[in-house]
């Protein structure tokens, strides 16, 4: 299974090894999709999970990670991305710079977060490899917010750190009942789809008449 | 059940907002979602004594003491904003664009607070929580401005943060929780519905997971209620959003948050931890500090009571991490900051509608150009600032009280330095806005009744709590701050 992890670790560091959007956005996806995969392959291995597919919440949580959040997110910003290009929109679309820097900070984090793992299940390496990971996740998600003002690169880092989450709940203990984990789709989606609308408001933003509309305090 | 109502009532006047309604007609709808809501909640709470706790809705949902005080607190203040909304729309008719959408947006948000106040598992309220930032976020930048759509930004941004490491921490809980079972050969099973958890032991969760979960917890939660290190989004986010929203953020969102820190203190008694403990003594300190930086400087009237937030935030966590006879307090300053922001935010709006500007210098003589909103400006700011006879004032005694008790003098001395500095700022520059010269001619016109009742009715209960609690909501204000470690 821990080339499953290895795969997760490769797309978090293609988010910053590569300074565009859309590779961003697909590393995300590819991610959840991971996480989804952890899912099937975590059903076989009864001793460190209880969910069954038998289960409506494990159901509902392998349609979102693989329906919802590896493919209908990137494809969904993608073509956002698209149009807003399109429309001359490129202030708020900046993304993570790939420099030396940057990419020294990320190879801390990911050390510190295996030598958090290590600290954690010192003498279990699958164990402390995934903890690894997960935290690696949470934290590049961390470090990407952190060094991002464009709300694209913000968006970045925030799905970054809900992918780190997702593994976390994936490797965890505890199974949400089915209507909690059918909730947490529905809300991110209704996330993604403010997301899409405040990108688009900056953009609008941009062009100055628009800008220069109605600012009266009316409420 | 009556407080099924209180969620029930906003959440099928939303349909009727929908097609081609005239503006009065969706306002009325408002009013008598937040009247009928009111008066449900007010019964709710009055049968307290005779029903005890309440579960419901196939043990999702919970009716006991704090779920019934906080919701007919929130009832109380959505029934202002809707007189403030109503009256708003009315006079001024650029305030009317898209009230049906402002409306439903108001009820889902009203709606899904009440629920999460409700409920009776850690992760259902964390994802109403969750939904009601969502439902949120369009009505801060329901004006659509530039300053408001990048308010709104950052208020989804940190939320968003806050909550996710608040979920982590509930990940963290549930494998200490597990290991704990492991290595006890228990066969019970993990569950973060709050009466499981009342039967488990809080030592049944190991640490580090415990305490590690607890601080993220704290982290993620105090970034919603504003305190230090991600507080950035609320001053702008306050300033920018219409007074209304500022009302339902402060008052109603920040409430059902403190929900939540109240059940964790319920269930996983967090003061046995030092660690916490002092994490909360901390994040208080830094919080006070911060804010009394922010308030020096303030320039913007409607700032300056958005940084005073975040102060009380501060003493809230102060409080929360002081434990035991401060708890009392802390129940108290809690209501008391409720009503508090209320009267302030929506004085704001008149005094914004009115002056057509926020900043302080530009402001004098309120009590005389606006002499009911000036007057219930000074009222409000005399009640922040933690005047007698007002409940923050006994809410206020009573924290400090119990830092000289807990022997924590250092800490006691730190936040009577802070607390002076910050008294001395909102002084100098609010006092000469409402009693200075002012620049406008005096004129008693343009005040409404809508907006002047439901102020009056926060200042009678801001009153009450500081003069006289009757015995019944003495015995309920007990009971709450026993269930977050308070002693008799």
């Amino acid at each position: 299974m821990n080339y499953l992890f290895m795969s997760f670790l490769l797309a978090l560091v293609m988010l910053l090894f590569f300074c565009s959007a859309r590779t961003a956005i697909w590393a995300i996806g590819a991610q959840f999709l991971i996480a989804g995969l952890l899912v099937l392959r975590l059903d076989e291995r009864s001793d460190i999970h209880t969910q069954s597919f038998e289960s409506w919440a494990t159901r509902i949580q392998l349609l979102d990670l693989l329906f919802v959040r590896s493919l209908l997110l990137p494809l969904l910003f993608v073509r956002l991305l698209k149009k807003l290009k399109n429309g001359g929109s490129s202030r708020g679309l900046s993304t993570i710079p790939a420099n030396f820097v940057v990419w020294l900070c990320a190879v801390v984090l990911i050390i510190a977060s295996y030598w958090f793992g290590q600290r954690i299940f010192p003498e279990d390496f699958q164990s402390s490899f995934q903890i690894g990971t997960t935290v690696a996740g949470v934290l590049i998600g961390f470090f990407i917010l952190s060094a991002q003002s464009a709300p694209l690169g913000q968006i970045i880092g925030l799905l970054t750190l809900e992918a780190g989450i997702v593994l976390a709940e994936v490797l965890g203990r505890h199974e949400m009942p089915w209507f909690l984990q059918l909730g947490a789709s529905v809300v991110f989606v209704w996330s993604l789809s403010l997301f899409a609308t405040f990108l688009s408001r900056f953009s609008e933003l941009e062009d100055p008449r628009l800008a220069s509309a109605l600012e009266k305090e009316v409420l | 059940m009556i407080v099924a109502l209180c969620f029930l009532v906003p959440i099928l006047c939303i349909p009727f907002t929908f097609g081609k309604r005239s503006i009065r007609r969706s306002l009325r709808l408002l009013i008598f979602a937040a009247v009928l809501s009111f008066v449900c909640s007010v019964g709710v709470l009055a049968s307290w004594a005779r029903e005890g706790t309440l579960r419901f809705a196939d043990n999702w949902l919970v009716s006991d003491s704090t779920s019934r005080l906080f919701i007919a607190l929130i009832s109380t203040v959505f029934t202002g904003v809707a007189l403030y909304v109503y009256n708003r729309a009315l006079t001024y008719p650029l305030a009317a664009r898209n009230i049906q959408k402002f409306v439903r947006s108001t009820l889902l948000f009203f709606s899904i607070s009440v629920l999460a106040i409700l409920s009776n598992h850690f992760i259902l309220m964390w994802l109403l929580l969750e939904a009601s930032t969502l439902a949120a976020t369009p009505l801060i930048y329901h004006q659509k401005g530039s300053a408001s759509v990048r308010g709104a930004w950052r208020y989804l941004l940190f939320s968003s943060v806050g909550l996710s490491l608040a979920f982590l921490g509930f990940l963290c809980l549930a494998e200490g929780f597990a290991v704990g079972f492991r290595v006890a050969q228990s066969p019970a099973e993990v569950s973060f519905f709050f009466d499981h958890l009342a039967t488990f032991s809080a030592q049944a969760c190991v640490h580090p997971w415990k305490e590690l979960g607890l601080i993220l917890l704290f982290l993620g939660f105090g970034t919603k209620l504003g305190l230090a290190p991600m507080y950035s989004w609320l001053p702008e986010t306050y300033d920018t959003a219409p007074p209304s929203v500022t009302v339902l953020l402060s008052a109603i969102q920040f409430n059902a948050v403190m929900i939540a820190v109240f059940r964790i203190f319920e269930f996983f008694q967090p003061l046995q931890s030092d660690l916490v403990r002092y994490e909360l003594i901390v994040l208080g300190l830094v919080t006070i500090l911060v804010s009394a930086f922010h308030i020096v400087v303030a320039k913007n009237y409607k700032r300056l009571i958005a940084y005073a937030s975040i102060n009380h935030a501060g003493v809230i966590a102060l409080g929360l991490g002081i434990g035991r006879s401060a708890a009392f307090g802390v129940v108290l300053y809690v209501i008391s900051n409720a009503l508090v922001k209320a009267i302030l935010f929506l004085t704001c709006g008149n005094i914004k509608a009115r002056y057509h500007t926020k900043s302080i210098l530009e402001i004098k003589g309120l009590i005389k150009t606006m002499p009911f909103s000036g007057g219930l400006f000074m009222v409000g700011m005399f009640a922040l600032l933690g005047f007698a006879p007002f409940g923050s004032f006994l809410g206020e005694v009573l924290i400090m009280k119990s830092m000289i008790d807990g022997q924590h003098y250092a800490v006691f001395a730190l936040f009577f330095l802070i607390t002076s500095i910050v008294f001395v700022a909102m002084g100098r520059a609010i006092f000469p806005m409402i009693w200075g010269e002012p620049n406008h001619e005096t004129s008693l016109h343009g005040e409404s009744i809508y907006t002047l009742l439901p102020n009056l009715f926060f200042i009678f209960l801001l009153l009450s709590l500081g003069l006289y609690v009757p015995p019944a909501a003495n015995a309920l204000l007990q009971d709450i701050a026993i269930g977050i470690g308070g002693i008799q």
